[in-house]
């Protein structure tokens, strides 16, 4: 019960930053882009929560939009590769045979370079834009889920539901995606929750190397790149976003991992009851 | 038991004797006076890594760091003044006899005199890229101290030219080492150069009077934060191109000081003509009036830099003081887009004309820090008249230049770097210019650089200068923003580091460590 309500608590304040990340562009009173050089570099005070940046933008207005591009880009980066991966993982589970080999091949072939670098080097091939980033990260992040989902569905084939809807005619799509899939769809979620904390972490790393988004958006990664030469002078231009960072990380990692223990106990529950 | 005191006394003594030696050769270490530099300005990024004055821009590193020296030199204020040579004959249009100074010698160890010199300028005309065509040499004579240099054509310039740091004057006789390291006249020679580091000892023999220092480390920091970081920590003793926002860590510091001075590096704009909207003298008129040049300077670049008006700074006499140019009035660059046609019909905050928005692609790179903040700021006042930028800082921006995919390139340029105004209208404003990226042209302007080209008198060439900014400036064919202020940070002990205006000079033998 208590791990429930802990895990019901830390989706609460990730609904909370989604919400802020959705509504932030329509409550901010300005343009976050609207430039003010004779207010340039003023440290956090009463008109300017965080402080402005080097061109005399309101950080706190940067930081809460800033939030809909990191997050967002984040969770559909995390929804793509997760859905993209676990189909094709579940495709090759259940069938097995070449097209099994050739996929969990390629797959490998993923796997053997590490992320970041080969994200790097897509990112630096089609060149900067946010877009991009997602798509380089995509490329990295979705052997993981295929890996998992088809180990899932290796097992769970054998089990004798599976047979019974065989034998009561289901078709195969209906099989994977209605019979298969709510018994594997836990382990993929949980994997998923824990992932949006690296991969935001990613994308901030790729912006903050010049080749997620491009100014004058407000990102979190660029918006700590771009003040990074201030650090001694103007700290608050650097510390704002990333204790955005910061903050929004931990809450998608304890939402992860606190899911993850309720999804446990559950398992046990249902094991000891079946027993 | 006496034997194991005995032996203990034994050693003691030696570590007594031994923690002697070691105190004093550490005081001789002392003794020696060593300077460590660091600068953004060296390396194979900036085409100037070893010490070739005859091999691309290696020959500010020759001159910047005391190897090599010129015949001629540039003073505060920009003018001529012998430096190996003592004076010249100007013989006719075509010929000038230079003499030479007496008692100099190359690190070598050979004399510098007219043969010398001739075999370093016929290896220059050789081997480098540009000076042949700048300096048009014919023939040279070397006569004991004197040379005489004959030209295929009339060179008003040829002395500026000889300030270049290409014609540093080296001993072709020792040649260029594997290392890149040469021999020249000046106050220090390089014992170790390597593309991220020279190190050089004083030339204990050097015409010029005593050498102060007896070492000097040049190490390349190509990035600025780290370059502030290794100067707090006593890494380094002095650093070169610090970024702007870390400036101010130093400025009203009792452990540092800081020697500035204006250059005549401009940040500067050029339209291209090949763009349709472009080509509507008030659309070109609008952006110019639509970016807070201003601003610009007095805040992105924290004030070390000066608002322009033409490609040059005040300081020359063909300066920005002889010239107006367009200045930021958001309301009547408003009114000169309307007049052409462009007006907020969707009231989308942008102006369109036939259903089409008005974006301009704003090209740059990153390799200088003011580049990526100047479009940032021209993207967000250009927003607040209507037009949009889409701004792509990319370090191959030559790419881009080539494919003509851009609206208005955004780059950095000495103008003058040999005092002569006729450097930045040949490269970047005629017809046949290598730079003239916009394909700019104008008949009245390419008539004034045909009597540029061969006019010997420096007043009416500073006149000439004058009318051809005002041509440029009027077409609004290019759009200057600021000219660099050029500092050196460095620990309050050190002396005789002084920023110099044509950016050439930095480690003389007035360099010292109180």
């Amino acid at each position: 019960m208590k791990r429930k309500s802990k895990c019901l608590l830390f989706s609460i304040l990730a609904i909370g930053i989604v919400t802020i990340a959705l509504i932030a562009p329509y409550i901010t009173y300005y343009d976050s882009n609207k430039q003010d050089l004779m207010n340039a570099l003023q440290p956090p005070s009463k008109e300017h929560l965080f402080g402005t940046d080097r061109y005399g933008r309101d950080m706190f207005l940067r930081v809460l939009v800033g939030a809909r591009c990191s997050v967002f880009s984040t969770l559909l980066l995390v929804f793509l590769s997760s859905v993209f991966g676990t189909t094709i993982g579940m495709i090759c589970g259940y069938f097995e045979g070449i097209v099994d080999t050739v996929i969990m091949k390629l797959s490998d072939v993923f796997l053997s370079i590490p992320g970041m670098v080969f994200a790097l080097a897509v990112a630096g091939v089609l060149g900067g834009g946010i877009a991009n980033a997602v798509f380089a990260l995509l490329l990295i992040s979705w052997p993981k889920y295929a890996r998992l989902a088809r180990s899932q569905v290796l097992s769970e084939k054998r089990n004798t539901y599976v047979d019974a809807a065989i034998l009561s005619g289901s078709n195969t799509i209906q099989i994977i995606f209605i019979h298969i899939l709510p018994n594997i769809f836990g382990m993929v979620v949980t994997t998923a929750l824990l992932d949006i904390g690296t991969m935001m972490m990613e994308l901030a790393g790729l912006s903050f190397l010049g080749l997620g988004a491009m100014p004058p958006t407000a990102e979190w990664g660029l918006m700590m790149s771009s003040g990074r030469s201030m650090i001694q002078t103007s700290p608050w231009v650097i510390l704002a976003p990333g204790f955005a960072i910061f903050i929004t990380v931990s809450i998608f990692n304890l939402l992860g991992d606190s899911y993850r223990d309720w999804m446990d106990v559950r398992h046990k529950e249902k094991g000891s009851t079946s027993k | 038991m006496k034997q194991k005191i005995i032996s203990l006394g034994l050693f003691v003594c030696i570590l007594c004797i031994l923690t002697g030696c070691s105190r004093k050769s550490e005081e001789e270490a002392k003794k020696e006076k060593i300077f460590r530099y660091g600068t953004t300005a060296y390396g194979p990024e900036m085409g100037n890594a070893g010490l070739n004055p005859h091999e691309n821009y290696s020959g500010w590193s020759t001159i910047r760091y005391g190897v090599g020296e010129t015949l001629f030199q540039f003073d505060e204020s920009m003018r001529l003044m012998p430096w190996l040579a003592v004076d010249y004959e100007q013989i006719d249009e075509y010929t000038i006899k230079i003499n030479l100074r007496e008692n100099v010698y190359f690190t070598s160890g050979r004399k510098m005199d007219g043969e010398a010199v001739k075999e370093c300028l016929e290896d220059l005309i050789a081997k480098h890229d540009q000076a042949p065509s700048d300096l048009q040499i014919e023939t040279i004579l070397a006569k004991g101290q004197t040379i005489t240099l004959q030209s295929k054509e009339k060179v008003p310039a040829l002395l500026n030219y000889l300030c270049d740091p290409y014609a540093a004057i080296i001993d072709m006789e020792y040649g260029v080492t594997q290392d890149k390291n040469v021999a020249g006249t000046g106050p220090f020679v390089a014992k170790k150069v390597s593309d991220q580091e020279i190190e050089l000892e004083k030339n204990t023999k050097y015409w010029g009077g005593e050498v102060k220092m007896d070492k000097v480390i040049v190490k390349s920091i190509t990035d600025g934060d780290t370059l502030a970081m290794a100067l707090q920590s006593g890494e380094i003793d002095a650093a070169q191109g610090l970024p702007y926002a870390s400036l101010s860590l130093f400025v009203d510091n009792q452990k540092y000081k800081i020697s500035s001075t204006d250059t005549s590096r401009t940040f500067f704009a050029a339209m291209n003509f090949k763009t349709k909207e472009l080509q509507d003298k008030n659309v070109r008129k609008a952006i110019a009036m639509g970016i807070d040049k201003e601003g610009f300077t007095n805040v992105l670049l924290n004030g070390n830099g000066t608002k322009a008006k033409g490609p040059f700074p005040a300081s020359f006499t063909f300066g920005d003081n002889e010239v107006s140019a367009l200045d930021y009035e958001p309301e009547k660059a408003k009114a000169l887009l309307a007049e052409a046609g462009w007006k907020d019909m969707d009231l989308d905050g942008y102006v369109e004309k036939d259903g089409e928005k008005l974006t301009i692609r704003w090209l740059t790179y990153p390799g200088r820090q003011e580049l990526p903040l100047l479009a940032e700021a021209a993207q967000a006042t250009l927003k607040d008249i209507g037009i949009a930028v889409v701004v792509n800082s990319t370090a191959n921006h030559m790419d881009f230049i080539e494919s003509g995919d851009w609206d208005v390139y955004a780059s950095a340029f000495v103008t003058a770097p040999t005092g002569d105004p006729a450097y930045f209208f040949t490269t970047h404003t005629l017809k046949d210019s290598a730079k003239n990226r916009g394909q700019y042209y104008n008949e009245t302007l390419e008539g004034l650089a045909k009597q540029l080209k061969v006019e010997f008198d420096v007043r009416k060439r500073s006149n000439l200068a004058i009318q051809m900014q005002r041509t440029i400036l009027e077409d609004a064919a290019f759009f200057f923003a600021s000219h660099l202020r050029m500092s050196f940070v460095m620990k309050n002990s050190v002396i005789g580091f002084e920023a110099h205006p044509s950016d050439y000079y930095e480690i003389t033998a007035n360099l010292d460590i109180e």
